[in-house]
């Protein structure tokens, strides 16, 4: 009846739908797995009516592959849910989840949290949350599942995203987790515990918010929150939407809904935040997805970078006193080569062609290059995605989480790109689609390497948030992806260097987590410049440490820029381990 | 003696005349049949000989039908058609256009001679004619393949791409092995971006032609949407096959240059831009090529003076003023570069109106307040004969 890869695909169903437990509490529980599998099971799993054909299965491992597999050994056993299963074709269940890498309990080293998404129930329509995971990092890949100690068993809504920082200058990372009209705020008590203050800090969040970035923007030392919203749509607004040729019925557009403002929080010093959207110049009507925080032109003041979904990114640039200059358009980061607005959805800022500058780089919809601006200075960029050798590649496909990371630690910026459709059946593209990883040459383009990285990119998947991280402590960065109604997925990156060196900046005077710094590390006779930003990638939350390659006649020092622009510089630091550089131990360059 | 009484003298008057109606009913019939003759056999009579004479002299075939219409009390479809191109070989097609408008119902009109009037319409530019003709004429029969196809070509040019692509899909039913819905369809897809629908459209396309050269011609065609989608590796290939045809045109070296580009060879785009532009120095699509290669070179105000030429010979060409907008903004212009990039965005925002405009039109045909500003988006953004189109509509609404 089936063949192999069928078999497959309708165990994984299965074991997908035994793993969820079915999206509404009150459905009977599902088959035990001995059982011969029942329709039913396979219908409440996944976007089985997005795909009826299984999709084929990923391709053996190789030696040499970048990347290998590490889901099923690390325990990790979570699968983002969109509500895809009741067919009401929301444009809610488009915009998928994120995941966030961050030391909760200040152990060094990344446990995962992944917010839950949530179910849709029909007629009337209505919106619930599910609960996300917080697994904690034990070493060796292993992860243990953390989520009821921690207080985050409760599902606040419908989630998506998620960024961290330590708000509260308490020195443990918290964490913003955004959603459709249910965005909280969990403080970390320092005891392993997350408590829901988002009424208590005053923050007003009723919309429906996708991305969202920390960084001080006024150089008090407690970091603001920026948060993206992305349409005004209310479950009773839900359109019936058809592609005209054939009348299949498909998700709406995003032009089928208005977009609505962006929001800015002051922190109020730990007394709470308020509002100032309207007095830093940020209130458009917009259509946020991503959302990236870093002195993108090194003044000294943050500046934030929005993807917008079918209108023109926004280029937000700081002018101190809490305010921004809108400059997309003139500093050339609005739209595509050829000035036409596009889907974008996930961003980065990173020194691509080691020119000393952070360039940006935004994933867009299928039919549009993904959009590489290199940073010529003087708030001026050019669209490079051409002639880094990303022009065509991947234009047939929509990218979601992306970012840049030296996969292989030889000193340059590779990039991967996570790919899915939104639509079930109208889109050019299919529904499930390969991931991409694209390897910089030495500065001037990119080759794409995606048949080496291993098996998870060599099948298509239903992709969204993914975050890049040195999960084991090994020196290179692994790769968490979370896809629609599929488990994620951890990848253990297979090509660390021998030696190697991380920092992780611990600001004073500005927020604690640096947003905003630049770093510098002579390599091998040339400056490798990394960027700590925020809310870069999709939805999601990577690690901030920064990681250099390190060759035998390196010296162990690195120069930083501070946000604000305090420069020092940190010497005899150990390769092999994290060290951690406060601001103000270091020195004067 | 009794005079006997006078007998009464008869009457010498005739007797008076017997009714006889029969005589009235056959005057009656004579009558009618003089007035059906009138009616009925004149008008025939008189088309029969303008159809006689139009082939030599349309010129006096046309009074002859004039009358015979009359004849018919106004009403005499076949007639009125054959004078409709009576009158267009006599070059009064505005004439020609009117009176077609006065037939009661075109369709029961022989396709064959719609058809006729159609060709005749399209070669003299009548496309508006040629099309309510072909309308008219689209149904069941030996000529509905010929009527398709001449409606598609026409209204590729005048109507909206939807409905030709609807034409195109009937087309490709009834004439399954003709190539040419088939090529239609993936210029109308590729013209929407939708290039993978395109290519497998220019793919069923090849798959039904037989000569080598319409081969050809599908094949410079497939190489855009292969580029658009990001097959690169399949557009090289077609393209450097198309390269060593020696009838390789300058429409291929074009998607070579566009797709050295691509290749990151932008040196070697170049000196093939240059070849094009070499040939045909004023091609606006080559030297928005060359622009963009110079933009990438950083050779910004070569960039700019190519893109320039470009925008003054297409103002409503978004990409090249939003280029040279980016140019002017390298150049240090910002006055100029800002001029340029509102152009640009105008146009655009206009585009993505009329995108979601059109659909609402669809739905509401006699809207005539979305049919006034959908003819001015069109205006805005160059679509002169879409606007004059719409405006026709809303004056009749």
């Amino acid at each position: 009846m089936f063949d192999a890869t069928g078999c497959r695909w309708l165990i994984s169903s299965i074991a997908l739908g035994l793993l969820l437990g079915g999206c509404n509490r009150s459905e009977p529980p599902p088959a035990p797995p001995d059982e011969e599998p029942a329709a039913a099971a396979v219908e409440t799993t996944a976007q089985s009516h997005a795909d009826e054909t299984p999709p084929p299965a990923p391709r053996e491992a190789r030696p040499d592959d970048w990347f290998e597999d590490m889901t099923e050994r690390s325990g990790v056993r979570f699968a983002y849910r969109n509500g895809a299963e009741a067919r009401q074709y929301t444009i809610l269940e488009t915009v998928g989840g994120g995941v966030a890498m961050i030391d909760y309990d200040n152990d060094d080293d990344l446990d995962l949290f992944f917010p839950g998404g949530g179910c849709i129930a029909s007629a009337p329509l209505e919106i619930s949350g599910m609960s996300g995971k917080l697994y904690r990092n034990d070493g060796d890949w292993k992860f243990v599942d953390v989520t009821a100690e921690a207080g985050l068993a409760e599902a606040a809504g419908y989630t998506h995203g998620c960024a961290a920082a330590d708000f509260d200058r308490d020195g443990f990372t918290d964490l913003f987790v955004s959603g459709y009209r249910c965005s909280r705020l969990y403080r970390n008590d320092g005891r392993g515990r997350f408590q829901d203050v988002t009424e208590k800090s005053g923050l007003s969040l009723e919309g429906w918010s996708t991305a969202a970035a920390w960084a001080d923007l006024d150089r008090d030392g407690w970091p603001e929150l920026f948060v993206a919203n992305y349409l005004d749509w209310r479950p009773a607004d839900n359109k019936p939407c058809s592609e005209p040729d054939s009348r299949v019925r498909d998700v709406c557009a995003p032009q089928s809904y208005p977009g609505v403002s962006d929001q800015l929080f002051r922190n109020r010093q730990g007394a709470g935040f308020e509002e100032i959207t309207d007095a830093a110049g940020i209130r458009r009507a917009d259509k946020g997805l991503g959302v990236l925080a870093a002195d993108v032109n090194e003044d000294g003041w943050i500046d934030f970078y929005i993807a917008n979904d079918v209108i023109a990114n926004r280029l937000y640039l700081g002018r101190g006193d809490l305010r921004f200059e809108e400059q997309a358009t003139l500093s050339g980061t609005a739209a595509s080569e050829f000035g036409a607005p596009e889907g974008s959805m996930g961003v980065d800022f990173g020194d691509y062609n080691g020119d000393g500058r952070g360039d940006l780089w935004v994933v867009n919809f299928e039919m549009e290059d993904n959009s590489l601006y290199r940073n010529d200075g003087n708030d001026s960029f050019t669209h490079a995605s051409v002639l880094a050798g990303l022009g065509g590649r991947c234009r047939a496909l929509v990218g979601f989480g992306t970012g840049f990371a030296d996969f292989d630690s030889d000193g340059w910026l590779d990039l991967y790109v996570i790919n899915g459709h939104v639509y079930y059946h109208v889109g050019r593209s299919p529904y499930r689609q390969p991931a991409f990883l694209f390897r910089n040459l030495a500065g001037g383009s990119f080759a794409d390497v995606s048949d080496s990285a291993g098996p998870y990119f060599s099948a298509p998947h239903a992709g969204r948030g993914a975050a890049v991280g040195d999960l084991d402590n090994d020196g290179a960065a692994d790769l968490v992806v979370v896809h629609q109604n599929d488990p994620v997925v951890l990848l253990k990156n297979r090509r660390p260097s021998e030696r190697w060196l991380r920092v992780k900046l611990q600001g004073e005077t500005c927020d604690r987590e640096a947003i905003g710094a630049k770093v510098t590390f002579e390599h091998d006779g040339r400056s490798l410049v990394r960027f700590v930003r925020s809310g870069a990638g999709y939805l999601s939350q990577s690690d901030l440490r920064i990681l250099f390659p390190v060759s035998a006649a390196d010296a162990l020092e690195v120069g930083v820029v501070w946000p604000g622009g305090r420069r020092e510089v940190f010497r005899r630091l150990s390769a092999g381990r994290t060290n951690v550089l406060a601001e103000g131990t270091g020195e004067n360059p | 003696m009794k005079t006997p009484k006078k007998a009464p003298k008869k009457s010498v008057q005739p007797p008076p005349k017997k009714e006889r109606p029969w005589v009235w009913l056959v005057l009656a019939l004579l009558v009618c049949a003089g007035l059906f003759y009138w009616r009925q056999g004149r008008p025939r009579r008189l088309f029969e000989e303008a159809r006689a004479q139009f082939d030599a002299h349309p010129e006096q075939a046309e009074p002859l039908l004039e009358q015979s219409v009359i004849a018919a009390g106004g009403n005499f479809p076949a007639a009125q058609l054959l004078r409709c191109r009576a009158l267009g070989a006599t070059g009064r097609w505005d004439e020609a256009l009117g009176l077609f408008s006065l037939i009661e119902d075109a369709t029961t009109c022989e396709p064959r001679e719609l058809l006729r009037l159609a060709q005749e319409a399209e070669r003299a530019g009548v496309d508006a004619l040629a099309l309510r003709a072909l309308a008219a004429a689209d149904r069941a029969g030996p000529e509905q393949a010929a009527v398709l196809k001449q409606r598609i070509r026409l209204e590729l040019k005048n109507g909206p791409q939807g409905e030709v692509l609807e034409q195109c899909r009937r087309l490709e039913r009834i004439a399954p092995d003709d190539p040419f819905p088939w090529q239609v369809e993936g210029q109308i897809l590729q013209g929407s971006k939708e290039s993978l629908a395109a290519i497998r459209a220019y793919r069923e396309a090849l798959r039904r032609e037989s000569s080598e050269q319409g081969k050809l011609a599908i094949r410079v065609e497939l190489v855009g949407p292969l580029i658009e989608s990001g097959e690169l590796a399949a557009a090289r290939q077609e393209t450097d096959g198309l390269l060593a045809h020696p009838a390789a045109a300058e429409a291929v070296r074009m998607k070579d240059a566009y797709l050295l580009r691509l290749e990151g060879l932008t040196g070697e785009a170049l000196a093939q831009i240059d070849r094009v532009l070499a040939k045909t120095p004023d091609s606006a699509g080559a030297l928005m090529l060359r622009g963009i290669l110079y933009f990438d070179l950083g050779r910004y105000a070569e960039a700019a003076e190519d893109l320039k030429r470009v925008a003054a010979a297409q103002p409503y060409n978004k990409e090249a003023r939003y280029k040279l907008g980016q140019a002017y903004l390298k150049l240090n212009q910002p006055a100029a570069a800002a001029e340029e990039l509102a152009a640009s965005q105008s146009l655009t925002e206009a585009e993505i109106e009329i995108l979601e405009l059109e659909p609402r039109l669809r739905q509401h045909s006699g809207d005539r307040e979305l049919l006034l500003r959908l003819a001015k988006l069109y205006e805005q953004v160059g679509r002169t004969a879409d606007a004059e189109r719409l405006l026709r509509s809303a004056s009749t609404e």
